[in-house]
């Protein structure tokens, strides 16, 4: 059975704390409460403390009582479960003066690991001498802890203990303990784990040489000759290429320019991984050393290898390499030239908008998807000239794809050229030229495009010209309405009908009274008035759409009119919740048909009213939405009830 | 060593019928240019992505790793049935499958309390990482994420996919490039509550574990605790020893969406306040079931996120002087309303476009390029969240210097920023 959820807030914990646990603290009380808890039992005794603990975290004479208390409590018979809990608050909460009871834990088998967990948070030095004197005799798991708790804390003195048990036998030690200083990372520590390297056998020395090279990490900043001295002589000896790898990285960061050659070394690695790595490191190095590297490398590389190097190339977004990059063009291998496409958008310029399109053109797959993301993604503020320079002079594919380009860039430089290139003798032309307006089109296009329109050859081209003229305007501010208005004037129906959609997209006032006009209209514009009304941004029409909902010739329009007074309804308004209440009533009592009433009770709960709830009420005994009501109103009462 | 194409090559095991696919028919790219995957947790979010690099044709799921055999067998069935073959192997230690020299790379899909532990092995191993939000259980973990991503040169993608879809970009650029104006504030809409998928809660009284779980495997770096259903699988990120609740499940998506729109990838808050609500109704499950963080930055933008009040709807929303924008996996919206047939002009900030979330990782592993979810971004997206349930737990203010990204006088809090790991387990240096 499920249980009943009690929840409680952090004022709630606390007031609940004071009542029930008396004292200067109150910490005595409940952990008496907590003595006996057992795992799967209710945590109440557990919260109860937390929430203490949160309350008095900025009252140190308050904290220090709770410490002593909780510290004792380690001591005592409690369950091991409550002490673990105990053990984690004294984590964050506890200060050296705990540290003797602590160490004491430490020793023991029940409490030991639970003990270094709470040692190892407490900052001080008595717990570094805590832990320092257990060292020799702990063993096992716990002897691990300890050691790796010492090198998390940084223990300057830990280090010759520590150092002495790199030649430990014992499963790990050795392992810890080099792990332990290289996160000490002093000069004593390097020096300890260099002097057991050379002596060490293979898998140990591997480990040692990975503690030295993070040793050296942690000095370069303020020792970068010894680090450098680490990472040469590490690169020097046979090891794993990860480990290399993790010395050039080092050495990069300290030295960037003097790495270089040895990256450019390493580019030719037969180790994947390491190449890899070498041509990333290259990425990040400042300065036209590394796209040299980088662009010789690509020379001789094999497939694999360019599309890394053209990678590492297109990050650090250096023109210098573009020759290099453009010659990778003509390799066999598609992988290659696509990756040679990619960096061409991150380095190339206006000089490279016809490669790309041509590229665009004749290619597919990776390949053509590599061209077009680049031509659109080209940065040099002379590549949107360029495109428009180059569009009327290409023929057929490449120009689709430059048309394609300047309409993605959204360059309004651009737009002119595209409205000749709707006069295309290809359609691919036509079509992406059309697309390409709607993001470039400024008020100067605004009359081609209602010519566009208004000289249609069927209902499919009227419909892309209108598509394309209501994203125009939806995007201009304020959109120029003129000439769509004297155009309606001369228009023939099946125009004006797509006229009046193009209206509705713009929610320009100006465009009001002719859509009203429309409404009286014939039942096809009327019809084309409604559904424009109803797409409108600001909730003007509502009372038009009100009244023809009401009392439109044909049911059908009614319904029409009443979907789009709910849709208006919707929209964000300064009304009170009152009165969009009362407009909901209204609607439902126009509605006729299931699907609108649904919709009314779909809204009523974003106005939460006593008015919204009677009228979700009425509904209660419909049986075909009676669930839906129900559920709005249960919504409505929340609203207006909350916890 | 062995490389991977090399092995390829030489593989005694090669299938006695070999798939057209694996000949790089079919769409799939031949062998040597797919990446192998390695895939490290099957269970649920694992599942998922195991089925979506099974679906990318520039990937190769060549093993799999669980420590709960019916997880890994349930997914091994599904590589075997995509592939046709019975090649993919199966490990219960990741330590086996990150040694193997002819994996490229791995999906890390372990509970939060593994992360570090896990991506840090793999990077020393050389592979590259696709790595589930949160970065890691605690903000310390993160951070050593991001350095042995670094120091060894590895590639890897968090699997904050929202960055790889239109809307959200969308939305982003809209924001950075000042559509709605100066964004003064930030509001994360989150869901609330500790979730019981399986109805597996009110069983949270401890039980011997089942033989196909290694539980002391799955406790690993955690303290020591007993068994229960309700402690584990999907759950376990209702307990703060392994996850961080509904905030940090959720921070590396809404938060890390509203992170991107701000220009934040690379700074933080300077202050951070949380407030959360606690249940008892769990033995086990002790993350707040609801909350509340405020986050200030530098340049004066507030973050609020939410999570089980209905303070916002659920989403990122930014909010400018000259109006506002919300995107959601439902959609986007603005006000005003023509902000969103907004173009984005040539030299205004552009942010990059990714083919697939899954995908574009692969990419980059091939490429070398950084991915669209680097763990530095992660991390940083992140730390409201790690500051937020600091400041519930402690009940205090966190002051926190984005520069250095440490806690500034509050010795509590800083404890909290990392957790001490059970012996013998540690993040290695």
């Amino acid at each position: 059975m499920k249980r009943a959820a009690v929840c409680f807030t952090l004022l709630a914990a606390a007031a609940l704390q004071g009542r029930t646990a008396p004292g200067p603290s109150g910490i005595e009380a409940l952990l008496a409460d907590l003595a006996g808890y057992e795992f799967g039992q209710s945590r109440e005794p557990l919260e109860r403390i937390s929430g203490l603990l949160r309350e008095s975290l900025e009252d140190p004479a308050r904290l220090k009582q709770i410490e002593a208390h909780m510290a004792r409590f380690l001591e005592s018979d409690a369950t091991a479960a409550a002490k673990d809990f105990v053990f984690r608050e004294l984590s964050v909460i506890a200060t050296p003066a705990s540290a003797p009871a602590l160490a004491r834990l430490l020793e023991r088998e029940d409490t030991g690991g639970m003990a270094l967990y709470a040692l190892a948070r407490i900052p001080g030095t008595a717990v570094d001498q805590a832990l320092r004197k257990r060292l020799p005799k702990a063993e096992g798991s716990a002897r691990i802890g300890i050691i790796r708790a010492l090198g998390q804390r940084r223990d300057p003195k830990s280090v010759g203990p520590l150092a002495a048990l790199l030649s430990s036998s014992a499963q790990g030690v050795a392992e810890a303990a080099a792990s332990a200083l290289a996160h000490i990372g002093s000069r004593p520590a390097l020096d300890a784990l260099t002097r057991a390297r050379r002596r060490a056998p293979a898998p140990l020395r591997e480990l040692l040489a990975e503690a030295c090279l993070a040793c050296a990490d942690r000095l370069a900043p303020g020792d970068s000759g010894r680090a450098v001295k680490v990472y040469r002589e590490l690169l020097a000896e046979q090891l794993p290429a990860m480990l290399h790898a993790r010395a050039l990285s080092g050495l990069a960061a300290v030295d960037p320019a003097g790495t270089v050659p040895l990256l450019a070394r390493a580019l030719e690695s037969k180790d994947a991984r390491l190449e890899g790595a070498a041509a990333g490191f290259l990425a990040g190095i400042p300065g036209p050393g590394a796209a040299r590297a980088l662009a010789a490398a690509l020379e001789t590389a094999p497939p694999a290898g360019q599309v890394r190097l053209l990678g590492a190339l297109a990050e650090r977004g250096d023109s210098s390499a573009a020759p290099a990059v453009v010659r990778a063009l003509n390799s066999d291998a598609p992988e290659v030239r696509a990756a040679a496409l990619t960096a061409l958008g991150r380095l190339g310029g206006a000089a490279h908008v016809k490669i790309l399109a041509e590229a665009a053109a004749a290619g597919e797959g990776a390949v053509q998807a590599a061209a077009r993301q680049s031509l659109r993604a080209l940065r040099d503020p002379a590549a949107d000239a360029a495109i428009a320079a180059a569009i009327p002079a290409a023929d057929g594919k490449v120009k689709a794809e430059l048309v394609m380009a300047a309409g993605e860039r959204g360059a309004s430089e651009t737009a002119a050229v595209l409205v000749e290139a709707l006069a295309d003798p290809h359609l691919e032309v036509r079509r992406e030229a059309l697309r390409g307006l709607r993001n470039v089109a400024g008020p100067a296009q605004v009359p081609a495009l209602i010519d566009l329109l208004t000289k249609a050859a069927g209902a499919s081209q009227r419909r892309d010209a209108a598509q394309t003229l209501a994203a125009v305007l939806r995007r201009l501010e304020p959109p120029p309405m003129d000439g769509l208005l004297a155009a309606y004037q001369a228009a023939p129906k099946p125009v004006r009908l797509s006229l009046i959609e193009v209206m509705g997209q713009t929610s320009s006032s100006q465009a009001l009274p002719l859509l009203r006009e429309g409404l009286k209209g014939d039942p096809e514009t009327a019809r084309a008035a409604i559904l424009a009304l109803s797409e409108w941004s600001d909730p003007a029409p509502l009372p038009d759409l009100a009244s023809l909902a009401a009392g439109a010739p044909s049911p059908a329009l009614q319904t029409l009119a009443l979907r789009g007074y709910l849709k208006l309804l919707a929209l964000p308004s300064r009304r009170s919740a009152q009165e969009s209440a009362a407009m909901l009533r209204e609607a439902l009592r126009l509605a006729k048909q299931a699907a609108e009433k649904r919709t009314v009770l779909s809204l009523l709960p974003l106005y939460p009213a006593r008015e919204s709830l009677e009228t979700a009420e009425t509904l209660l005994n419909d049986p075909a939405l009676a669930a839906e009501a129900r559920a709005a109103a249960e919504r409505i009462r929340n609203s207006l009830n909350p916890r | 060593m062995l490389s991977r194409r090399r092995f390829l090559k030489t593989a005694a095991a090669f299938p006695a019928v070999v798939p057209a696919s694996a000949l790089g028919r079919n769409g799939r790219a031949a062998p040597s240019n797919r990446v192998t995957v390695g895939c490290i947790g099957t269970g649920w979010q694992g599942e998922n992505n195991v089925k979506s690099f099974l679906e990318e044709p520039g990937a190769q799921v060549v093993a799999l790793c669980d420590i709960d055999a019916r997880h890994l067998e349930n997914a091994l069935t599904q590589v075997h049935a995509r592939y046709q073959n019975k090649d993919c192997a199966a490990y219960r230690n990741f330590e086996e499958l990150l040694a193997r020299p002819d994996i490229d790379a791995v999906v890390l899909s372990v509970p939060d309390h593994w992360h570090g532990i896990v991506s840090v092995a793999a990077a020393r191993a050389g592979k590259d990482i696709y790595g589930e939000k949160p970065l890691a259980q605690n903000w310390a973990e993160g951070r050593a994420i991001c350095d042995a991503v670094r120091r060894y040169g590895r590639v890897w993608q968090t699997g904050s996919w929202q960055r790889s879809v239109a809307q959200f970009r969308m939305a982003c650029e809209l924001v950075r490039n000042g559509r709605i104006g100066k964004v003064h504030t930030a509001e994360v809409g989150l869901p609330g509550g500790l979730p019981d998928w399986d109805n597996l809660g009110n069983q949270d009284r401890p039980v011997p574990p089942p033989r196909h779980l290694d539980y002391e495997r799955w406790l690993g770096p955690a303290p020591e605790a007993p068994y229960c259903p309700a402690r584990v699988h999907k759950t376990w990120r209702w307990n703060l020893d392994y996850g961080g609740g509904m905030l940090m499940d959720w921070v590396g998506h809404h938060v890390d969406t509203a992170h991107w729109g701000l220009g934040f990838d690379e700074t933080g808050p300077v202050e951070v306040e949380g407030q959360g609500e606690f249940s008892l109704a769990s033995r086990v499950w002790n993350a707040p079931e609801k909350f509340r963080v405020t986050a200030r930055y530098a340049n004066g933008v507030t973050l609020k996120i939410s999570g089980g009040y209905e303070d916002f709807r659920r989403g990122a929303k930014w909010i400018g002087d000259e109006g506002w924008i919300w995107v959601d996996r439902s959609g986007i919206e603005a006000e005003p309303r023509r902000v969103l047939t907004s173009v984005i002009r040539p030299g205004e900030v552009r942010l990059e476009v990714s083919p697939g979330h899954h995908r574009q990782f692969l990419e980059c592993v091939l490429s070398r390029r950084r991915t669209i979810a680097p763990p530095e971004v992660a991390l940083r997206s992140a730390t409201p969240g790690y500051l937020g349930l600091i400041s519930i737990l402690t009940g205090t203010r966190i002051r926190w210097d984005p520069v250095r990204q440490q806690i500034v006088g509050n010795t509590a809090a800083e404890r909290l920023l990392a957790r001490p790991m059970r012996s013998p387990w540690s993040l290695p240096v």
